[in-house]
């Protein structure tokens, strides 16, 4: 958290998620009680919500900053698709590694073909196919646009995602229409999980923002030497 | 408590170790990669901007 690459306002938010991240770790392990029925592997729940709706808030964003890409060809929106997908899929990444573990002790099984876990690897790899495309043109308003309509075409992932588990699976559901619900005091530590996560996600697209103006830079860079080196 | 109730509990503690670690370990390598990734373009750029520098003079 170096205050001199961002601002003030970076370094404060940097401090601020590490709080709040202590603080639910506290809700989590002291203030929350134990489920009745998994015990304390329930606890694998908070933190595994949190990170997933952070990466669905993530894709959302980059729906959004795509769609405002392909209207404006602003590059600044381009920068922020790229960085909060990047983010997003670091967090879809960590939802399909910590919901094995609760799976393994729940079912039995380190992973199963049910629907929600099924399209939730798929949106990891539309996102994984975002970054080839990124990775593979060069031409850097040819890749902001083609990326821009990936990104959107691949948000499409995330309600089927929601839907689901409503729809077809085995997935437990806590919360909304057909949940079992939740104590009010796993309530209040989920809420404070989600918003810790939140601050973090905001965090991490600040950092990646910074990296993908450094390379719109270097681009321009080489752009310049390119047309001086042709005049 | 007996030994039986805390080697339960210790079994249930793992599952739980090993999901936060991964968030954890996974969390401190992108941060590393990204502060890594940010040197390497700053000093990319200050090497361009030294040669184009050079070169005008």
């Amino acid at each position: 958290m170096d205050p001199k690459d961002h601002g003030r306002g970076h370094f404060a938010l940097g401090w601020l998620a590490l709080a709040l991240l202590l603080v639910s770790a506290f809700a989590i392990f002291r203030y929350a009680p134990l489920e009745k029925v998994m015990l304390e592997v329930q606890k694998i729940f908070y933190v595994h919500v949190g990170v997933a709706w952070n990466a669905f808030l993530a894709f959302a964003v980059v729906c959004v900053a795509s769609i405002a890409y392909l209207k404006t060809k602003n590059r600044r929106w381009d920068v922020l698709a790229a960085a909060s997908a990047e983010v997003g899929l670091l967090f879809t990444t960590l939802v399909l590694l910590t919901g094995p573990v609760w799976g393994r002790f729940a079912w039995n099984t380190w992973w199963t073909w049910e629907p929600r876990l099924t399209t939730t690897l798929i949106l990891w790899f539309i996102y994984v196919a975002y970054f080839l495309i990124r990775s593979g043109v060069a031409e850097p308003h040819r890749r902001a646009s083609l990326s821009a309509v990936f990104g959107i075409i691949g948000f499409l992932d995330v309600p089927i995602i929601y839907f689901s588990v409503r729809l077809w699976g085995s997935h437990p559901i806590v919360l909304g229409k057909g949940g079992g619900g939740l104590h009010p005091m796993m309530l209040q530590a989920l809420i404070i999980t989600v918003f810790a996560y939140t601050a973090l996600y905001v965090y991490l697209t600040q950092k990646a923002m910074a990296v993908e103006r450094a390379k719109m830079e270097l681009d321009e860079i080489k752009e310049g030497l390119r047309e001086g080196a042709q005049a | 408590m007996d030994q039986a109730t805390l080697d339960l509990i210790t079994y249930r503690l793992s599952y739980v170790w090993a999901a936060y670690s991964v968030v954890m370990i996974g969390l401190f390598v992108y941060l590393s990669t990204i502060g890594r990734r940010q040197r390497k373009l700053a000093q990319d750029i200050n090497l361009l901007r030294q040669a184009i520098e050079e070169k005008r003079k």
